[in-house]
């Protein structure tokens, strides 16, 4: 399959000029947290000597002048997601495997895009203008990701044939796997693709495991990497920002009661209910945090969203004090089975809450309310409790 | 300082409860309370407690209030504050 590979270098940085132009002249790095680590996730172009994934204290000794930005991951993702709409214009095949690398499926778009520069320039037309793409054509995932990394800034190089010659004098680094491989092949002293390719595979996966036997098929020319097009799905987002940032789990709670209840009163009509979601906080210092939420049977109600959400969140605790938190639902689903209540009182309440629901469509905005505890410790008395529209 | 983050909460879900009122409160050299206009003019006849929070140092617009307690000419009880940043006095149950 001939696929297209949109690679914009350095996308989460560019994301951020986006908002504040004012960085594009300091030199940046930009940092993320794994468990206690800070880890280098991007930085300005220009600077030498970084990696992604590489400790931050390494890149700050090499460039200690630089200002750290905590990375804003759902925010660099809307972005890209925004692109990927962009790019589903120019192909149907669209894959974003991950922030700034994009994939488009070729086969079948010859009568639209009779050579490659049209195609070239129907897809720079949707691009963003603070990105500067790099593009490459060939008949896989990773040869088409290689011909995009070594064509020019705003350029097109397409690959042709067999690539075993030009893979043979390229460093290991460009393989797509993990930076602690990368790091082993090093102390190996394997460096080029060549030297892999001319590896015995039993040492090789030996040491690497799956991983070994991935590389060693990329270094020969093998790609059988699949192209997986994203495929359409509804996602409801919300966020919020808490009045002041907290470390209590109660408060968070609250919010995150908030923010569902809007979801089921649009998708409760339709009798859905919420089979995956995404849980993100920012702290007051802009480090994020997130976890996604599968649940088996799709849940139909707030309460039921709410005390799974509880559980993972004493599991997982917040890196610092959250200032704001939002929910992105990704996957929605039918219930194999719903009874109604056997009991006369619950039954009743449903129908109280049903009443409260259709005054509320009726006047355009909540009519009754009911009052939640905030932060009852607070000392500041107007903290402490909030009124929240009741039926929801 | 925590940044403002210039988000406004969405005013039909959530509705913060027991707001501060602002008062016209005549104050004495001394800053306590003398009348209280509630919204006839009334003298206050005695203070009966007082206390002081401080909090939110870290954001834009700290919080730093001194409470009073007092008791009205006509016999009503009241609990103000006066706001120590804004210079301003406020009428809230505690």
């Amino acid at each position: 399959m001939k696929i297209l590979c949109v690679l914009l270098p350095h996308f989460t940085f560019r994301c951020e000029v986006l908002r504040n132009m004012g960085i594009d002249v300091r030199p940046t790095l930009i940092s993320y947290g794994a468990g206690s680590r800070k880890l280098l996730l991007d930085c300005s172009p220009g600077l030498d000597g970084l990696q992604t994934d590489m400790p931050l204290q390494q890149a700050l000794s090499r460039h200690s002048k630089a200002e750290i930005l905590q990375a804003d991951v759902p925010y660099y993702w809307s972005v890209f997601n925004h692109i990927l709409d962009g790019l589903e214009t120019r192909s149907p095949l669209v894959e974003g495997a991950e922030l700034g690398t994009a994939y488009l499926g070729l086969d079948g778009l010859q009568s639209i895009y009779p050579d490659d520069d049209s195609l070239v320039t129907a897809v720079k037309e949707v691009l963003p203008e603070t990105f500067i793409p790099q593009m490459g054509i060939a008949d896989g995932k990773f040869s088409s990701y290689l011909a995009a990394l070594y064509s020019p800034p705003d350029g097109c190089k397409s690959l042709n044939g067999d690539i075993k010659m030009l893979l043979e004098d390229l460093p290991c680094d460009v393989l797509p796997v993990s930076m602690k491989s990368k790091d082993r092949l090093r102390d190996f002293g394997i460096n080029t693709l060549g030297q892999l390719a001319a590896l015995p595979e039993g040492p090789l996966q030996s040491q690497f495991g799956p991983e070994g036997r991935k590389m060693q098929d990329l270094a020969r020319g093998n790609d059988d990497t699949p192209f997986y097009p994203r495929l359409w799905e509804e996602t409801i987002e919300n966020s919020s920002t808490l009045t002041s940032v907290t470390v209590s789990l109660e408060t968070m709670l609250v919010a995150v009661d908030e923010l569902i209840a809007p979801v089921f009163a649009r998708i409760g009509i339709k009798g859905l209910g919420i089979s995956s979601l995404t849980l993100w906080t920012r702290t007051w210092d802009s480090e994020h945090w997130g976890r996604s939420i599968q649940f088996k049977e799709p849940v139909m109600s707030t309460q039921a969203a709410v005390s799974r959400i509880r559980r993972i969140m004493e599991n997982f605790h917040q890196p610092g004090p959250v200032e704001e938190l939002g929910i992105r639902v990704n996957r929605l689903g039918y219930p194999r089975g719903r009874q109604k209540s056997l009991f006369r009182e619950v039954r009743g309440r449903d129908n109280l809450l049903e009443d409260i629901h259709q005054l509320e469509l009726r006047q355009g905005n909540p009519q009754v309310f009911k009052i939640k505890e905030v932060e009852p410790w607070s000392r500041i008395p107007e903290r402490r409790y909030a009124l929240t529209p009741t039926g929801r | 300082m925590v940044p403002d983050t210039g988000k406004t909460l969405r005013a039909d879900t959530y509705r913060t409860v027991n707001l501060p009122e602002p008062i016209e409160v005549e104050e004495a050299p001394s800053s306590l309370p003398l009348a209280v206009k509630a919204p006839l003019r009334q003298a206050v006849a005695d203070v009966e407690d007082r206390w002081r929070i401080d909090d939110e140092w870290w954001r834009r617009e700290p919080v730093s209030r001194l409470y009073y307690e007092v008791l009205l000419s006509s016999g009503l009880r009241l609990q103000l504050y006066k706001d120590l940043i804004k210079d301003c006095w406020y009428r809230q149950s505690y």
